[in-house]
């Protein structure tokens, strides 16, 4: 795929993600269990963590996110989430949503493990397509959702995906 | 381990932001890679501390006066931000502009022409 090429070796950061790197799948390992450990910490104490510029509701419950965005969440095959149904590493989950409601404005991605499950906030202007692809952190097997804004709606979707490792956000 | 992440943070800082812009039939995909570490704050260092939050908070991406997306992003985003999108119009020639903000308050813009 093209994309792959365009994404540069530093975009892995120092350890190189190559399989052939025996050594990575044991820090992976080592470093997994410990994140897991800690979102499980975290997710008990929904409030921790002093995340101070924040410009993301703190909501720890999908109900909570779509109440903060105002409207009932309305699901139909109009909202389309894409994900992997198996990940090996939940630092980086590729994730796509696309509307095809009338006068889409806006984007969310929410991850329902993740201590902090809002993953990202689209705003989409006029003349902009309502599909968006980007990657997530996914702390453990669960659904993901999208909830979209059109028309003064919210609409929601979602899709499950399965992580061997989990991507401590 | 702690020195050799803070080397990391600063080697994915530095990188320019990466922008593929193609217009097609009237609609331009773009692709925007955005080397950041975005630390979520919950990460730990091998001697038991935290490495603390680092992450984008706010993107915006514009073709002349037109802003084509906004996001605002949580530190669940996955390191390196990768961004993919589509909008009408965007000639070849034209230029596309993105800028991000973190949480540091660092912020960055960098353009690419649309082929």
């Amino acid at each position: 795929m093209a994309n792959k090429r365009f994404i540069p070796a530093h975009a892995c950061g120092p350890d190189s993600r190559s399989p052939s790197d025996p050594e990575r799948r044991t820090r992976l390992v080592q470093g997994g269990t410990l994140m897991g450990l800690v979102a499980c910490s975290l997710l008990k104490v929904p409030s921790a963590g002093a995340r101070s510029p924040d410009p993301l509701p703190s909501e720890s419950h999908l109900a909570g996110i779509v109440d903060a965005f105002g409207g009932i969440p309305v699901t139909g095959d109009e909202v389309r989430v894409t994900v992997p149904a198996t990940v090996d590493d939940g630092a980086l989950v590729p994730v796509s949503v696309e509307s095809s409601l009338p006068d889409t404005r806006e984007i969310l991605i929410v991850v329902e493990k993740n201590p902090i499950p809002l993953a990202a906030r689209i705003r989409i202007p006029e003349g902009t397509e309502a599909f968006v692809s980007m990657r997530i952190k996914v702390a453990e097997s669960g659904s993901i959702h999208a909830l979209v804004r059109s028309g003064g709606q919210v609409y929601t979707a979602s899709a499950r995906t399965k992580v061997t490792l989990g991507g401590c956000s | 381990m702690a020195s050799r992440e803070e080397t990391a943070e600063e080697t994915a800082l530095g990188h320019p932001i990466r922008i593929r812009a193609r217009a097609r039939n009237g609609i331009t995909e773009a692709l925007v890679l955005m080397p950041h570490p975005m630390e979520s704050g919950f990460r730990r260092t091998g001697q038991g501390g935290v490495v603390p939050a680092h992450y984008i908070t706010e993107v915006q991406i514009t073709v002349g006066d037109r802003t084509v997306l906004e996001a605002t992003l949580s530190p669940a985003v996955a390191r390196d931000p990768l961004l993919s999108f589509r909008f009408r119009g965007g000639r070849p020639g034209d230029r596309i502009r993105v800028s991000w903000v973190d949480s540091a308050g660092v912020r960055r813009a960098d353009e690419a022409t649309i082929v």
